[in-house]
């Protein structure tokens, strides 16, 4: 009997660590800006901060979206990913998973490479306290008392507005550490700003963070991760040819993808982390 | 040195004299240590804070107070399980320890901004006036452009798989042969174009079949009449190029018309193929194959490229397709098409056989005219609802080729050969679909019948020593008469039950043809028909019956699936009314089963294995001589032919897509145990007769195949090399003589692909080869190739743009030079006229022959084949 009940209790335990419950979402909008050149080419995305006692996970709302839809894709047998359909219909540029636990943070991203994307899993320290300078300045956004603290982050200079009255040492992306939630957070170019537009307390969420898919925990540091991110973009046309995708295409059609992969590469210039 | 340490640690103090450090420890009622508080501290009172810390694992923390001038400071202590707490110290160093009160802290909602909403569908709809640009004229221009459409020639595939449907405001009128929509419907006549993802095309599966294809459906602006045409002409000869694509689409009612006629060596009959048939899961299998043809004029092998580069055609094609809604669900549709191709083939042949005592050599200069003509009609009923799935297809196809050739057979003697050859056919297929109970039952029935009279006259006459005393005489004349059934039916279930699926089915089918032959000889101006042994009256018949079970499981990384088919023949022949198989009883069982296994996204591994029996050989089952050629003769023993064969293949397949590195290996094995042989006797002149011989035979091989492909960045370069090698064993008989055979193949391809100037792009690519045949008494052969592609593309303008092709053949013929063919094109874009011109040129330099050599398991043969001369087309398109 404990021989057959065993291999059940580990497989219930196992499932109940696939899921993780979430008790408190915090919504951002962000603005940024795909072109430092060009100013039009704002993107204005929602993003979501789930939190509870020990994890919190950061990710835009429609690559959440996207994210759950490919995971019923991938019990049904289909890997690729999400519809087609879902990623017209849920936009998004950012196809990352910010997750932070007490000690560390899991970067988790889809990089396009040959017509689908390649998951990564970076494993980093999370900001610690004293990164922040904390300056004396304080205002009130949406009725919430905040204090400006400044980083230097991701080779960019962020200015962070935290509320005292939110004891949640957290925020969007990988900014975490102080005191109190990030209320709004701007870097110094402007190309990136986030704005907490809601909190909703006491709502269950569960998320699959990453049983689905094999992600690739490989031990990359941030700077190889962006290396090679941009690689990936820049030579988008030359990856799927090798990986003999467009074998048989006409050579205008041929033609008309790679103009159309390597202006992409040229407009997405902007990221939120910059490395040499 | 005492003062010196003195005045150092005085130095190292004063900093600390500066700031005082608070630190201390947070534990809860129950005494355990807190870990990550927030503690905060600022002037007391103050809303700004100073600075902060956070507890460790050990509820410590340490706090390093830079406020000089004040006498007390508040720390504040703030988590969210905790009770907020603060309290105001003396700024001086000290270490305290203090409770928090368990309490889960209530965040306040907040709501600035709405959060917009988006909504999840499984049809995505394009606005085509979104994806239009200059040059897009027909709409498969714009389908081509659309995320996740890719294009395979003429098919459309939606991330990475064949869509199941093309329709035209929900309704599918070409059923299959949606290239001449595709490649005629105006652009600016559809409003928009929607894929249904994960469409179940079948209503009556609908939720009970997942379905993981795609349909595509074009919403018109208005209905509507209209069409396209492209016009090219061009030299020389005289060359012309016309397509005419009228289509009308109505609320109930839809028509398509084609007329299309070149001579330019598209094959537009291509276009009457469907990319599918039936729809997704009920398939049925209702295309109409042409009756066997029995007799053949010697041919020339056609070269390994582009059909455009050699094919020598004049084609005149009508298609006419019609669609009526009916008012009961059920949907009419009609087609027939007729099209007349004259193809003339010309080239060399040398042959040369490894007989086990001589080696026989032989030459025949070919020059052969094809007339075909075919017409197709069909007429199809279909009902597709909730609770019920109907499909009847009716159709009607008829063929009648003939074709001339005339020969040089050792520069010597002149032959002349004349094939008709005729194929009437009907076909029906039945599907039918519906719940009985809970369990889907669907039952597909197909009747197909063949008439296909053939005959081949060969003048003078051949194999006189057989046929007529040695001596030479006129004409000899194969006339055949064949006409089959077959009927097949099958019942089917299928069940899913969490990863497994279980497909049972019985299929009764049966297979009846009779094959009437005989040979005519006419010498100065007396014809005889030749008796026995040359006649054939054979009457056959195979009934199965076959119960199988088809169980797959899958989860996230393993796949597999095992099949096994059982099943009972009974076979009947009579033979110029002899009765040569009288209800003889033989089973089969062919197991077959197979598994994937996705290690990570870098590797997969596959394994198929699969063992079984085969009877063959009733449609070759004569025992009086067949004249298939004008020099080879066959017939057959009385008897069934029995395979034993064993399969396995194993596969290896690695991926880094970021690093842009791929590879692939393969190994694959296949033995077959037969209880016959086939038996050839040549004799000197290079003619053949087959027969079968009641001896065991055995063949085997081994195949070894891989591949890599790499991105080299700093020169967007792709280089793509892949290899095989094979070893084959294979016994034959030949002049009685049982040997064994063996090849050793090796093949590799070399490819580089450069796209680092945005002006000047360009492939090249080289295969090499090699084979070697051994034989009998050690003589052996060896063939080797080298062929050499490069293509460049050249856009110095947004409007024009220049492509070149050169292609640089070389092998061990002797006397053979190297081949150098050039093929040009240039484009230029009419923003005016919405279109574009194109001048083409093709084989520049004028090469006349393509030379090819290969081998089978008694000959080796050299054939030269007649090319499409130099030619120029200049072509457009133009709607109306």
């Amino acid at each position: 009997m404990k021989i057959i009940v065993l291999p059940i209790v580990l497989m219930i335990s196992t499932f109940a660590h696939a899921q993780e419950v979430f008790t408190t979402a915090v919504f951002y909008k962000l603005v940024h800006q795909q072109d430092s050149l060009n100013e039009r080419s704002q993107n204005i995305e929602y993003c979501e901060l789930l939190l509870n006692d020990s994890t919190s996970l950061f990710q835009t709302i429609n690559y959440g979206k996207l994210d759950s839809l490919a995971q019923i894709q991938f019990k049904n047998g289909n890997s690729v990913g999400a519809p087609m359909s879902a990623v017209i219909e849920f936009p998004t540029k950012l196809h990352l998973k910010i997750k932070k636990t007490q000690d560390e943070m899991h970067h988790y991203e889809k990089v396009p490479a040959s017509g689908f994307y390649g998951n990564y899993k970076i494993t980093e320290s999370k900001i610690s306290p004293d990164q922040w300078v904390i300056q004396p300045d304080t205002k009130e956004i949406n009725n919430l008392l905040c204090q400006k603290a400044l980083l230097n982050f991701g080779g960019r200079s962020w200015t962070a507005w935290f509320s005292l009255d939110i004891p949640i040492s957290d925020g969007p992306y990988k900014f975490s550490g102080l005191p109190g939630l990030i209320v709004a957070l701007v870097d110094s170019t402007a190309s990136w700003k986030f704005e907490l537009i809601g909190i909703q307390s006491e709502t269950v969420r569960r998320v699959h963070i990453d049983t689905y898919s094999f992600f690739k925990t490989k031990a990359l540091s941030n700077g190889e991760f962006f290396k090679m991110k941009r690689f990936s973009i820049d030579n988008q046309f030359e990856i799927e040819v090798t990986n003999g995708l467009l074998e048989g295409v006409e050579d205008d059609i041929k033609e008309e993808i790679k103009q159309y992969f390597r202006t992409n590469a040229k407009n997405d210039n902007n990221w939120i982390e910059l490395y040499p | 040195m005492r003062v010196i340490l003195y005045f150092l640690l005085l130095l190292l103090a004063r900093p600390i004299w500066a700031q005082t450090v608070i630190s201390g420890k947070l534990i809860d009622e129950e005494q355990q240590p807190i870990p990550g508080v927030s503690v905060i501290y600022k002037k007391v009172g103050a809303s700004a804070m100073n600075g902060f810390a956070r507890t460790d694992s050990e509820g410590l923390f340490k706090l390093q107070i830079k406020l000089p001038d004040a006498d007390s400071i508040q720390l504040d202590f703030n988590h969210m399980s905790y009770a907020k707490k603060s309290v105001v110290l003396a700024n001086r160093p000290a270490h305290y320890s203090y409770v928090l009160q368990q309490q889960a802290r209530h965040i306040e909602e907040v709501k600035v901004a709405d959060i917009p909403v988006y909504r999840r569908k499984d049809t995505i709809n394009y606005a085509v006036d979104a994806f239009t640009s200059k040059q897009d004229r027909v709409i498969g221009d714009i389908i081509k452009k659309l995320p996740g459409i890719e294009m395979r020639g003429n098919q459309i595939l939606y991330q990475g798989k064949p869509i199941q449907k093309y329709m035209v405001n929900n309704l599918d009128l070409m059923g299959g042969r949606y290239g001449m929509i595709n490649n005629n419907l105006p652009a600016d006549a559809v409003r928009k174009v929607q894929v249904v993802e994960n469409d179940q095309p079948i209503k009556i599966l609908d939720s009970l079949v997942f379905s993981d294809r795609a349909s595509l459906n074009l919403e018109l602006k208005k209905f509507t009449s209209t069409g396209t045409g492209r016009l090219g002409i061009g030299l020389s000869p005289a060359l012309w190029d016309v397509n005419l694509t009228p289509m009308t689409f109505g609320k109930t009612f839809q028509m398509l018309n084609s007329f299309q006629s070149n001579n330019t060596g598209h094959d537009a009959a291509k276009d009457l193929r469907p990319f599918y048939t039936g729809s997704g899961f009920i398939r049925t299998n209702d295309q109409i194959k042409d009756g066997p043809s029995y007799i053949y004029l010697r041919n020339v092998a056609s070269p390994g490229f582009d059909e455009k580069k050699w094919l020598d055609n004049k084609i005149f094609l009508l298609s006419s397709n019609m669609l009526q809604k009916l008012a009961n669900g059920l949907e009419l549709k009609g087609n027939i098409s007729y099209y007349d191709d004259t193809r003339q083939r010309q080239g060399f042949t040398a042959t040369q056989y490894y007989t086990s005592d001589e080696i026989i050599y032989n030459t025949e200069a070919i020059d052969n005219r094809y007339r075909i003509h075919v017409l197709d009609a069909g007429i199809l009923l279909e009902k597709n609802e909730k609770n019920v799935y109907l499909r009847n297809s009716l159709k009607y196809h008829k063929r009648w080729n003939s074709d001339q050739g005339s020969l040089f057979f050792n520069d010597s003697d002149l032959i002349a050969q004349k094939r008709d050859f005729r194929d009437e056919a009907l076909l029906n297929a039945l599907s039918l679909a519906r719940f009985i109970g809970k369990q889907l039952v669907n039952i597909n029935s197909t009747l197909e019948w063949h008439r296909t009279p053939q005959q081949l006259s060969v003048s003078p006459g051949q194999f006189s020593d057989i046929l007529h005393n040695a001596e030479p005489y006129e004409q000899m004349a194969q006339h055949v008469h064949y006409d089959g059934l077959r009927w097949e039916n099958s019942l089917n279930f299928t069940r899913r039950h969490k990863l497994w699926t279980f497909s049972p089915s019985i299929n009764l089918d049966y297979n009846r043809s009779h094959l009437d032959t005989y040979i005519r000889i006419e010498d100065q101006s007396e014809a005889a028909t030749l008796g026995a042994g040359y006649l054939n009256d054979m009457h056959n018949s195979r009934l199965s019956f076959s119960p199988s079970l088809r169980i797959g499981w899958e989860n996230a990384k393993w796949k597999w699936y095992l099949t096994t088919p059982f099943r009972l023949h009974y076979f009947n022949v009579t033979q110029q009314d002899i009765k040569t198989l009288d209800n003889t009883l033989h089973h089969t069982f062919n197991p077959a089963t197979g598994m994937t296994y996705v290690m990570n996204s870098n590797n997969e591994l596959s394994a198929n294995l699969s063992i079984g029996k085969e009877y063959g050989g009733l449609d070759n089952f004569y025992n009086g001589y067949i004249i298939g050629q004008y020099r080879s003769m066959q017939r057959y023993d009385a008897r069934l032919l029995r395979t034993d064969s064993r399969r396995a293949e194993f596969g290896y397949n690695y991926k880094n897509t970021l690093k842009a590195n791929f590879a692939n290996l393969s190994y694959a094995y296949a033995q077959n145990d037969r209880d016959y042989i086939f038996t050839t006797q040549i004799d000197s002149q290079g003619r053949s007769t087959t027969a079968i011989a009641n001896r065991h035979s055995a063949n085997d091989s081994h195949q070894i195949s891989g591949g890599v492909s790499r991105f080299f960045a700093s020169v967007k370069t792709v280089a793509k090399l892949n290899g095989s090698l094979q070893w084959s064993r294979s016994d034959y008989l030949l002049n009685d003589i049982l040997s064994k055979q063996y090849i050793q193949r090796q093949s590799a391809t070399l490819e580089i692909i450069n796209s680092i100037s945005a002006i000047v792009s360009g492939d090249y690519k080289t295969t090499i080869g090699h084979t070697k045949t051994m034989l009998a008494a050690g003589r052996n052969n060896h063939v080797f190739y080298n062929n050499h592609y490069l293509n460049l593309m050249l856009h110095p303008h947004d409007k024009h743009s220049i492509t070149f092709e050169n292609s640089f053949y070389k092998n061990n013929i002797p006397g053979q030079d190297d081949q150098f063919f050039i093929d040009a094109t240039y484009r230029y874009r009419v923003d005016k006229w919405k279109t574009d011109i194109a001048l083409s040129a093709q084989n520049l330099l004028n090469n006349n022959a393509y030379t090819q050599q290969f081998s089978n398991n008694i000959e080796l043969v050299q054939s030269y084949f007649e090319l499409r001369p130099r030619q120029f087309v200049i072509s457009t398109r133009f709607k109306f």
